[in-house]
């Protein structure tokens, strides 16, 4: 089994009469990129803020690095970790080097060339002097994520990340967090861009009114979740239509964007070919079509805000 | 590394970013600027200062000091402190294990220093200022100034004056870590300072039973315990509880404050969730 970075147990959040994590039980292995997903108040910020020691759980308890916070240990955990919640806030009268210079200082080091070496890597090289206040939120971000690569931590706990950046920095950032979690790094990627998690995670998590629905790979996941589908246009789709629904092996025929979406395993493409072309309708085009991380978010958080009880 | 080890890392690094913000050099020159007008204020209209040696006149401008001390160390504590609150900054620190208790202890700590160096640079102008008036000006034998001085006691007169406006700080700190605002806390805390000192103190003197309660007050003890002058009859006439002296009395006084301000503001801090930016 696979040493556990983090594991929580019915740890559990309550505001007053807002349950903001619900008895959540959730296992992050070593060395993967895990996606935390949820709509807003779902109690991902919540449940990150629990684990860096910011918030204090109601209930329930975690491990980080399978050792427990308790009695006093969270503070040399946390040497381990970078982490940055929601939007960058930082001191907006040092420069983003000062800045840096004064976190690594309470981290117990001094390096001014992990500094430099920082900037360079999160595209801020170039600025590094100018005030915080200046930052425009994209830098803010970049800044950010080099406070978080701060001593090398083996655990990251990003949010929207790529929040207020252009495609180019989004795609960019990206690719860094790729090359992050390909070194035995764990990360943990929260996020809204649906389309970023699924190209950048290993596993995800989803959360919805504090609870966990959802936890496993994004593939083994999105597989088990989704039927198989082959994606096809035709010479004369209404036709297609009637032919593919009338055969016994094909699960369904749905009409999307001017295409069809069979119910059938991409490894018999070729019986629909056959079966078309004998009625005289031949396919333009054919691709093999999986259900998409978000079509999967949004069914599954749909199901668990009709069955669940809203919180008092 | 140890606690101790902890703290003085983290004061180090406050130093660091305190340095950079303009309100402690605008405090610095706000004392200097009031400490001179007074001096050479006195200076002129008695012309005894001239006559005074160089640690009388320290003593004389760290008993300045006594007043508007509780200001800078109210100002500069709800700066350095509620500073982190409106920038949301708390989170990245905490997230980096500094540690609650040490990091504000570390606040505590670098207000105490600075406060500390600005007196050494107050008794250090004044000091300078002695020289000038003793040149410039006609001296004036028969008049008396604190009595005789010695360095070792001017010493003991810089730390009561220090230690006396630990209160302040830490109930600074308390109203802060509260309210999560600078500008709550600096109005709460300079509300109690001046609402104790300058409206309560005042009205109750004016009744029989005064002296056993501003025997419990925070202002007359710290009055007492930074009197200046190091005769029987420095104080400003406290009443002590149980014939205890008065220095003792207030020193008590002064140190139990400090001590339970400060026990609450740090276990209000341990236990409190901790948000993002307030903005203010």
């Amino acid at each position: 089994m696979d040493e556990l970075v983090i594991q929580t147990d019915d740890l559990t959040k309550r505001y007053g009469r807002v349950l903001a994590v619900d008895g959540l039980s959730l296992e992050v292995p070593r060395g993967r990129i895990f996606g935390l997903l949820g709509p807003n108040g779902s109690g991902k910020t919540t449940l990150m803020s629990m684990l860096l020691g910011l918030v204090r759980p109601t209930a329930g308890a975690f491990t980080l690095f399978g050792q427990s916070p308790e009695g006093g240990g969270l503070d040399r955990q946390l040497h381990r970790i970078g982490a940055l919640i929601e939007t960058p806030t930082f001191y907006p009268y040092l420069s983003g080097r000062n800045n840096l210079a004064y976190f690594q200082g309470i981290s117990g080091r001094h390096d001014p060339a992990e500094l430099d070496s920082l900037l360079d890597q999160v595209g801020m090289a170039g600025r590094g002097g100018d005030k915080f206040q200046t930052y425009s939120l994209g830098m803010k971000q970049r800044l950010g994520l080099a406070y978080t690569l701060l001593g090398d931590p083996e655990l990251l706990v990003l949010d929207e990340p790529t929040n207020g950046m252009d495609p180019a920095g989004m795609a960019e950032i990206r690719e860094l967090i790729r090359e992050l979690g390909s070194d035995n790094r764990t990360v943990i990627l929260s996020s809204h861009l649906l389309n970023e998690v699924e190209q950048v995670c290993d596993s995800v998590a989803i959360l919805s009114h504090g609870r966990l629905i959802a936890q496993g790979d994004v593939s083994e996941l999105l597989q088990e979740r989704g039927k198989p589908q082959v994606r096809l246009r035709t010479t004369d789709n209404a036709k297609a239509w009637e032919i593919l629904n009338a055969l016994a092996w094909v699960d369904g025929v749905n009409t999307e964007n001017g295409y069809l979406m069979a119910g059938v395993a991409p490894d018999r493409s070729w019986e629909i070919t056959a079966a078309l072309s004998r009625n005289e309708v031949y396919v333009a085009e054919m691709t093999s079509a999986q259900m998409s991380l978000e079509q999967f978010f949004l069914d599954v958080t749909d199901e668990a805000t009709s069955g669940s009880e809203v919180s008092p | 590394m140890t606690m101790a080890m902890q703290v003085a890392m983290l004061t180090r690094w406050e130093w660091f970013k305190l340095r950079r913000r303009w309100v402690a050099w605008i405090l610095l020159g706000f004392v200097l600027l009031i400490v001179q007008l007074l001096f050479w204020l006195v200076a002129s209209l008695t012309s005894d200062i001239s006559s005074r040696t160089p640690a009388e006149n320290i003593a004389n401008g760290l008993g300045f000091s006594a007043f508007f001390g509780p200001f800078i160390a109210v100002i500069l504590t709800a700066a350095v402190m509620g500073g982190e609150y409106g920038w949301g900054t708390l989170r990245p620190v905490l997230s980096k294990g500094a540690g609650r208790w040490p990091f504000l202890a570390s606040k505590a700590a670098v207000v105490i220093l600075v406060t500390a160096s600005i007196l050494v640079i107050l008794s250090i102008t004044v000091m300078i200022s002695g020289f000038i008036a003793e040149a410039v000006l006609t001296t004036n034998p028969d008049v008396e100034g604190y009595g005789d001085i010695s360095w070792t006691s001017l010493l003991g007169l810089f730390f009561r004056m220090l230690y006396g406006f630990v209160p302040y700080i830490v109930l600074t700190l308390f109203v802060v870590v509260l309210t999560g605002s600078n500008g709550v806390g600096t109005g709460l805390a300079l509300g109690y300072y001046i609402a104790e000192n300058i409206i309560v103190v005042p009205i109750i003197s004016n009744f029989q039973w005064s002296d056993q309660v501003l025997a419990y007050l925070l202002g007359p003890n710290v009055d007492a315990w930074q009197a200046v002058s190091d005769t029987d009859d420095f104080g400003v006439g406290l009443a002590t509880i149980g014939g205890i002296p008065e220095m003792a009395h207030a020193a008590i006084f002064v140190t139990i404050y400090a001590v339970a301000l400060g026990s609450a503001a740090t276990a209000l801090f341990l236990r409190r969730d901790i948000a993002g930016a307030k903005g203010g």
